[in-house]
C-alpha cells in the first residue's frame, strides 16, 4: 500500500480505517521540521478521523487527495513523501467505501465503531434493528418487535422466508459458537402476528396531493411505496404483470414463499393508501413523458432485471429451451408449465435451483443442474442446495455447454465441455477453463437457462434517455437513487442487476427518502433515527451458552406439490435462541 | 559561474549561490518564512517552492544550489497551488488573531498569506497547544503563534551560541522553547531578545510595557524623564516607512515631548559619563600592572551591553572581575536623574519616573536587576524597545514623518559624537580611544576623521592597535605601549574572542556588544534587521558624529558641570556609588 511490505486484507477490513491506521503511524515518525509532513499528515488524519466517526463532509475525499498529492510534491524527507501513499491508492482503489462512509454513514466492514450499532444490523441492507427486534421476541412482546423490524422493512413476512440474512454471516456470536438463526426468529416473530400494526405516519396535506409514482410491484417498488406512503404520499404502482410482486410472485416457488403470505403483506402496503394498478406496462401503455403529461412530479423505476440473457449459442432456438425465468413466470402466474423428460438446467444460481426443484414437482423424469465451477462456488444459498438434492435434482459440477444437438426440429442433446479451474478473476472466485479435448454428450430433451438477467432498456424507456451505468443497468447517485433524469429514481434489481429481496427493499427506501427530499426539500426522516429498545440486557452477565438449532423443515416423503417446504420452530426454540444474542448493540 | 533560467529569464550567479537567491536576483519575489540570509536555509517551512525542470518534486529554492543550465519556473500554477496549501496549513495551525496581535501589519505569515491570495483555510483542524511563557521581565513568547520556522532556534543557538531555545519533540506535536518546555527565566536566556527580531510572526516579542508609561505620564504626582539610546535614532523612522538609516533624531524629540514627557534627555549623555569613568578605569588598570607591578585583570571589558553580562555570568564567570564595574548608560542615567537631576530641580526621587528607549529587550532585564537601586528606588522605571515607542507613537496620534525637529533638554541633554557611536559595533572602542589617547598625549587620536576604521564594519571579531607616543608627564609609564584592542558583537564571536584570549592572545581593551552589529541591530529595533539594514543605521549613525560639534566624549559640558558640581572626578567615591556596579556568577544550565 505505497509504504512497502504487504498487508492482507478482506471484506472485513475496513480501508477507511487502514488509511487512518497508516497515518496515525506517521505521526510519530515525523520529524516535525517541515510544514506538509507535520501539519498536513496531521490534517489528513483528522479528515479520516471524522469520516470514520460519521462526521464526514461532501468534499472530504477530493481533500485528501488534493492535501495527499501536495505532500507528496513538496515534503521535505522520503518520509513526508511518501506518507499520504497508502491513503491515495486507498482512495483509488476502494473510493465506495469512502463515499460509503460520508455519505451514508456506513462502514461496510463493520469496523468503524460510530458506524456500527451491531455487526448485523451494518451487515442488513436496509438496517433492521436486529437486536432490538429478537430481544423483543425474548420477552415476548410480538407486536414490538415487528413494528421495530418494518420501521425499515415492511416484508417482514417475506423475508423471514427468502432472505439471504447477511446479518447472520456477520453475527459476533459466531466467534463463540456459530452466528444467531435470525432469519428463524424472524419467521417465529411473524408466525405470532394476528393484525396488522399499522406503522407512524406522518400526515401532510401538501404530500397527499403530490402526483408520485413509482413503476413494478416487485420487493424494490412496493417498499419504496410503503415508505412514500409514511411520509405522507399516496403513490401509485404501475405494474405490467397481472399480479403484483416482481420476482416474488413470478419466479420464486411457491413451496418456498407461499402465495398468501406475500398476497397479505402486500395487502398490508395497500392498506396504507398504496394503488396498485396491474397489468400496466411501462414503454407499452404509458412512457415517461406521458406520465409526466398526466402530472407525475417524480417517479421510482423499479422493473427489475425481467429478461433472460440466454445461452448464446448454437442451436438455443430450439423448441425445449427457455429461460429460468420465463419458465417459472409461466408456471407461477398461469399454473401450469411443460417439462421434460431429462431436463438439464445450466447455472447455478438460485434462479437455477428454483427451476430445477419445479420442474422436479411438475414431473419431469430426472433433472441437472450443470455449472461451470465447483459447488464451492455456487451463488445459490446452501439450503436451497442442499434440500434440491435431497429432493432429488441432480450436479453435475466443472461442466459448460457448446452446443445444443437437434434431433427432428427438437432438443437432443447438450454437448458439454469440462472444465478446470483457473486464476482468481474479479469477483476473487477462479475462473473456469475450457479443456476441449474433453466434450461429451448429455441427453437432454428440455435445456432451462439460468445464468443471467437483463434490463430491456429500449422497450421500457422509450424515448427518454436515462444514462445506463457500465453492466448495462440504470445509473442512480447511489444514496437517494436519483437517476439522470432529476424527476426519475430508480432502485432494485434495474439498477444492480439481479441481487436480493432485502436489497431491493433497501433500495426502495433510499429512494422514498431520496423523492421526498426532491419533492419538499426536507431531508428528515423519522425512522432513520436509531433508538435504543427498553429491553432487559445485563452487560455483566456471562454469554448464554447454547447450540444454534437447525431450520425445521418437512420431510422429503411429505414435500407434495408446492406446499412449504421450511416450518416454524416452537416457543422453547425460538426464545432459547434469543437468549444467544450478544446484544452489540448496548452502550453504556 | 553557472547560468540558469528562471522563468525565460537567463541569469548567470555566483557559485553556491541558492535558486531564492537567483530568482531574487533575477527580479523574482520569492515567498519565504524560514529562510534568513546568512543565517539559516533550512527549507522548513516550504514556501518557497519552486519547480525544476527533471525534478521529481518541487524544491525549496532556499536548499537547492543553482546549476548551470537549469530550468526554473517559479510562477506555475502547480507552484502557486503547492505554496498556497502550504501556508494555509501553517494557518491553520495559528492562532490568527491577526487584529489583536502586536504584530498587526508587520508580521510576515500576514504578508504571505496576502501575497499568495489566500482567502480560506481548507484544511482547518486541531491547533498545538499554547504555552505563553511571560517569566522574564524581557520578553513574552507564545506557542499558538508559532509556525516553527526554527529561526530563533538558529540565532539563538549558532549566532549567539546560547542555545537556550530548541525544537522538542516530534511530528504535529513539535514545539519550540527551552528544554522540558520550561520557561525562558529557568534556562541560560540571556534575555538579548535576538530570537524575537527575527521571528516573522508574534510568536515571541518583548514584553509590552507602554501601558506603564501612559499611565505614569497621565500621573500629576510623577515628574516623568525619558532618555533615548544612541541608537534609536537611526532606526525610528522604519516603524513609519522611513528607509532604514533615515536619521530622526529632531523628530523623535518632538514626538517624545507631544506624548506628554516632561524631559526628553538623552542617554548619549551617560554614554559620554561612561567614557570618563571607563577610560579612567583603563588607564587605572594599566598604570597598576605598568608601574606598580600588581596582579590586576586585562584585558578590561566594557559593560555596556546586558546580554552579554548576563551571558558572561552563565558562561565566563571567571572573567567577571575583568569586566568593568562602570553601568551601562542607561542604568547611569537612572541614578544620576534621580540624584544629582532631583535635587537640582527639587524633587524626592520616588517623585521622578525614568522611562527609557532602548533597541533592546535585555535593558528591561537589567533595569529589573536588584543592584539597580542606587538612588533608594528603582533607577529606571520602564525600558521601551523601539518597536514599543513606535506603537506608543502611532496610539498618540503623531504624524511622525511630518513632525519638525526638537532639541534635548538640558542638563542631561548635551552629548559628544563619540556618544553617537555607542549605538555599533566598535563604537564605544573608538569613544574610549578618542578620550584615553586625548588625555595621555593631549593631542587627537590619529585616525582619519577620527574613526578607528580597523574596528568598524561587520567583520565578527575585529581588532587594532595604537602605539601611544609623546604622552603627557602624567601617563609618560605608556610612552612607546601599543594598546591593543578587539571588538566582538554577537555573542556567537565574543565566545571565539574570548577563547582567543584564554588561548594567549593579549589585549588591553575589548568591547563586546551582545547583538550582531551593536545596538543598531538590537533585540528591540524595528524588524527585521538583516546586514543591508545594519549598515544603513550604522552609515546613519557616522553622520551624526561627525555632524556634532563636539566629537570627544571629555568635551561634553555638561559632563564637566556635573563632574564640578555633583562628581567630583571619575572613580571617585560618588561615582563609586551610583555609576559603578558588579556581577554575580550564575549556573552554566
Ligand atoms: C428464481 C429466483 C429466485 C430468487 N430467490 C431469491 C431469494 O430466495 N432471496 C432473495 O433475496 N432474492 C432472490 N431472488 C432475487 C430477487 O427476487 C430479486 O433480486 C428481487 O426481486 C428484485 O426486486 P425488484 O423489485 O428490483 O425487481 P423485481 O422483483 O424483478 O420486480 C420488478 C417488477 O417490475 C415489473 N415490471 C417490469 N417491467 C415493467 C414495465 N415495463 N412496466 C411496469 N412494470 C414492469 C415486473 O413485472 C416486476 O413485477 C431470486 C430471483 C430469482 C429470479
Ligand atoms: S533572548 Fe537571546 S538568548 Fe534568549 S532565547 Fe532569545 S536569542 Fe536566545
Ligand atoms: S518562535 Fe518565531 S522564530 Fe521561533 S520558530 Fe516560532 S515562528 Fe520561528
Amino acid at each position: 500500500m505505497g509504504s512497502g511490505g504487504l498487508i492482507v486484507m478482506d471484506e472485513d477490513t475496513c480501508m477507511v480505517d487502514i488509511s487512518r491506521f497508516f497515518l496515525e503511524f506517521v505521526q510519530d515518525e515525523s520529524c516535525g521540521k517541515c510544514t506538509p509532513c507535520r501539519v498536513g499528515t496531521r490534517r489528513m488524519l483528522e479528515i479520516l478521523d471524522r469520516i470514520c466517526e460519521g462526521r464526514g463532509q461532501e468534499g472530504d475525499i477530493e481533500r485528501l487527495i488534493d492535501l495527499g498529492s501536495t505532500i507528496k510534491d513538496t515534503a521535505l524527507c522520503g518520509l513526508g513523501q511518501t506518507a499520504p501513499n497508502p491513503v491515495l491508492s486507498a482512495i483509488r482503489h476502494f473510493r465506495e467505501e469512502f463515499v460509503e462512509h460520508i455519505r451514508d454513514h456506513k462502514c461496510r466492514a463493520g469496523v468503524c465503531p460510530e458506524l456500527v450499532r451491531a455487526p448485523c444490523q451494518n451487515a442488513c441492507p436496509a438496517g433492521v434493528d436486529v437486536p432490538g427486534f429478537v430481544s423483543l421476541i425474548g420477552e415476548k412482546r410480538f407486536d414490538e418487535a415487528l413494528a421495530l423490524h418494518r420501521e425499515r422493512n415492511p416484508l417482514a413476512a417475506i423475508c423471514s422466508r427468502v432472505c439471504f440474512h447477511p446479518c447472520e454471516s456477520k453475527c459476533r456470536r459466531s466467534t463463540l459458537d456459530d452466528p444467531l438463526s435470525i432469519r428463524s426468529l424472524k419467521r417465529y416473530m411473524v408466525e405470532q402476528e394476528k393484525a396488522f400494526n399499522l406503522p407512524a405516519m406522518i400526515k401532510d396535506g401538501a404530500n397527499v396531493r403530490r402526483k408520485v409514482a413509482v413503476v413494478g410491484a416487485g420487493p424494490a417498488g412496493l417498499s419504496c411505496a410503503y415508505f412514500l406512503a409514511r411520509l405522507g404520499y399516496r403513490p401509485t404502482i404501475f405494474e405490467a404483470a397481472s399480479e403484483p410482486g416482481g420476482m416474488l410472485v413470478q419466479a420464486i416457488p411457491a413451496y418456498r414463499l407461499p402465495r398468501d403470505i406475500l398476497r397479505r403483506e402486500i395487502g398490508m402496503i395497500e392498506k396504507l393508501g398504496v394503488q396498485i394498478r396491474t397489468n400496466k406496462m411501462l414503454g407499452r401503455d404509458f412512457t415517461l413523458s406521458s406520465m409526466k403529461e398526466m402530472g407525475y412530479e417524480s417517479v421510482f423505476l423499479a422493473v427489475g432485471a425481467p429478461k433472460g440473457t440466454g445461452l448464446g449459442m448454437k442451436g438455443d432456438d430450439a423448441p425445449g429451451v427457455t429461460e429460468a425465468i420465463d419458465f417459472l413466470r409461466q408456471y407461477n402466474l398461469t399454473g401450469k408449465a411443460p417439462v421434460g423428460k431429462n431436463v438439464v438446467v445450466v447455472g447455478g444460481g438460485n434462479a437455477a435451483i428454483d427451476a430445477a426443484r419445479t420442474a422436479l414437482r411438475l414431473g419431469a423424469g430426472s433433472v441437472t443442474v450443470a455449472y461451470r465451477r465447483t459447488r464451492a462456488e455456487m451463488p445459490a444459498y446452501r439450503e436451497e442446495v442442499e434440500e434440491a438434492e435431497r429432493e432429488g435434482v441432480k450436479f453435475q459440477f466443472l461442466v459448460a455447454p457448446v452446443e445444443l444437438a437437434q434431433e427432428k426440429g427438437k432438443l437432443a442433446a447438450v454437448q458439454m465441455r469440462r472444465m478446470g479451474l483457473g486464476d482468481f478473476d474479479r469477483s476473487g472466485r477462479r475462473k473456469p477453463v475450457a479443456d476441449p479435448q474433453s466434450d461429451f454428450m448429455m441427453p437432454a430433451d428440455q435445456l432451462i437457462a439460468a445464468v443471467g438477467q437483463a434490463l430491456q432498456p429500449n422497450e421500457i424507456f422509450n424515448g427518454v434517455t436515462l444514462k445506463l451505468n457500465d453492466r448495462e443497468f440504470i445509473a442512480v447517485n447511489p444514496v437517494n437513487g436519483q437517476a439522470s433524469e432529476e424527476w426519475v429514481f430508480a432502485g432494485g434489481d434495474a439498477v444492480s442487476g439481479p441481487s436480493s429481496v432485502i436489497e431491493a427493499i433497501a433500495a426502495g427506501e433510499k429512494a422514498a427518502v431520496g423523492m421526498h427530499a426532491f419533492l419538499s426539500g426536507k431531508g428528515e426522516i423519522p425512522w432513520r433515527t436509531p433508538r435504543m429498545v427498553d429491553t432487559f440486557f445485563d452487560p455483566d452477565a456471562d454469554p448464554v451458552m447454547g447450540a444454534r438449532p437447525g431450520l425445521k423443515l418437512i420431510p422429503v416423503s411429505r414435500r407434495k406439490g408446492f406446499a412449504e417446504v421450511e416450518t416454524t420452530w416452537s416457543a422453547a426454540v425460538a426464545m432459547a435462541e434469543t437468549k444467544r444474542c450478544l446484544r452489540c448493540d448496548y452502550r453504556e | 559561474m553557472p547560468s540558469l533560467t528562471i522563468d525565460n529569464k537567463t541569469i548567470s550567479v555566483a557559485d553556491g549561490t541558492s535558486l531564492l537567491e537567483a530568482a531574487r536576483q533575477a527580479g523574482v519575489q520569492v515567498p519565504s518564512l524560514c529562510y534568513l540570509k546568512k543565517v539559516q536555509a533550512i527549507g522548513s517551512c516550504r514556501v518557497c517552492l519552486m519547480e525544476v525542470e527533471g525534478a521529481k518534486t518541487l524544491m525549496a529554492s532556499c536548499v537547492t544550489p543553482a546549476f548551470e543550465g537549469m530550468k526554473v519556473r517559479t510562477n506555475s500554477s502547480r507552484v502557486r497551488a503547492a505554496r498556497k496549501t502550504v501556508v494555509e496549513l501553517i494557518l491553520s495551525d495559528h492562532e490568527g488573531d491577526c487584529q489583536t496581535c502586536n504584530r498587526n501589519g508587520d508580521c510576515e505569515l500576514q504578508a504571505v498569506a496576502r501575497d499568495l491570495g489566500i482567502r480560506e483555510i481548507t484544511y482547518a483542524g486541531s491547533k498545538s497547544v499554547r504555552r505563553r511563557d511571560t517569566s522574564t521581565p524581557a520578553l513574552v513568547r507564545d506557542t499558538a503563534k508559532c509556525i516553527l520556522c526554527r529561526r530563533c532556534v538558529t540565532v539563538c543557538g549558532q549566532t549567539q551560541g546560547v542555545a537556550a531555545i530548541f525544537p522538542q519533540k516530534r511530528g504535529f506535536q513539535s514545539v519550540i522553547g527551552p528544554a522540558f518546555t520550561s520557561d525562558l527565566a529557568d534556562v541560560v536566556c540571556v534575555q538579548c531578545g535576538q530570537c524575537a527580531a527575527v521571528c516573522p510572526v508574534g510568536a515571541i516579542g518583548e514584553n509590552d510595557e507602554t501601558a506603564k508609561v501612559w499611565a505614569a505620564i497621565d500621573d500629576p504626582k510623577k515628574t516623568v524623564l525619558v532618555q533615548t539610546a544612541p541608537a534609536i535614532r537611526a532606526a525610528l523612522g522604519e516603524c513609519f516607512g522611513m528607509p532604514p538609516g533615515t536619521l530622526v533624531t529632531g523628530k523623535m524629540v518632538t514626538a517624545l515631548r507631544q506624548m506628554g514627557f516632561d524631559k526628553v534627555f538623552d542617554t548619549n549623555f551617560t554614554a559620554d559619563l561612561t567614557i570618563m569613568e571607563e577610560g579612567t578605569e583603563l588607564l587605572t588598570r594599566l598604570k597598576k600592572a605598568l608601574v606598580d607591578g600588581q596582579q590586576v585583570p586585562l584585558p578590561l571589558f566594557t559593560s555596556c551591553s546586558p546580554g552579554w553580562i548576563r551571558y558572561a555570568e552563565h558562561f565566563y564567570p571567571d572573567i567577571l572581575p575583568n569586566i568593568s564595574t562602570c553601568k551601562s548608560p542607561q542604568q547611569m542615567f537612572g541614578a544620576v536623574a534621580k540624584t544629582y537631576y532631583a535635587e537640582k530641580i527639587g524633587k524626592k526621587p520616588e517623585e521622578i519616573f525614568v522611562v527609557s528607549v532602548m533597541p533592546c529587550t535585555a535593558k528591561k532585564y537589567e533595569s529589573q536587576r536588584p543592584e539597580m537601586n542606587s538612588s533608594g528606588v528603582r533607577d529606571v522605571d520602564v525600558v521601551l524597545t523601539t518597536r514599543e515607542l513606535g506603537r506608543m507613537i502611532r496610539e498618540a496620534g503623531i504624524d511622525f514623518v511630518g513632525l519638525p525637529d526638537g532639541k534635548m533638554d538640558s542638563i542631561l541633554g548635551a552629548s559628544s559624537g563619540a556618544a553617537d557611536i555607542f549605538a555599533n559595533t566598535g563604537g564605544v572602542m573608538e569613544a574610549a580611544l578618542r578620550t584615553v589617547y586625548e588625555i595621555v598625549t593631549g593631542r587627537q587620536l590619529p585616525f582619519e576623521n577620527l574613526h578607528v576604521a580597523p574596528v568598524a564594519g561587520l567583520a565578527g571579531v575585529k581588532e587594532a592597535a595604537v602605539k601611544i607616543e609623546g604622552a603627557v608627564r602624567e601617563w609618560s609609564f605608556l610612552e612607546g605601549v601599543t594598546v591593543k584592542v578587539a571588538v566582538a558583537h554577537g555573542l556567537g564571536n565574543a565566545r571565539l574572542l574570548i577563547e582567543r584570549i584564554k588561548g594567549g592572545e593579549q589585549y588591553h581593551f575589548v568591547e563586546v556588544m551582545t547583538c550582531p552589529g551593536g545596538c543598531i541591530g538590537g533585540g528591540g529595533q524595528p524588524r527585521l534587521t538583516t546586514d543591508e539594514v545594519r549598515l544603513a543605521r550604522i552609515a546613519a549613525i557616522y553622520k551624526e558624529d561627525e555632524g556634532k560639534p563636539i566629537r570627544k566624549s571629555h568635551n561634553n559640558p555638561e559632563v564637566t558641570a556635573i563632574y564640578q558640581e555633583y562628581l567630583k572626578k571619575p572613580l571617585g567615591e560618588k561615582s563609586h556609588h551610583l555609576l559603578h556596579t558588579k556581577y554575580t556568577a550564575r549556573e552554566r544550565v
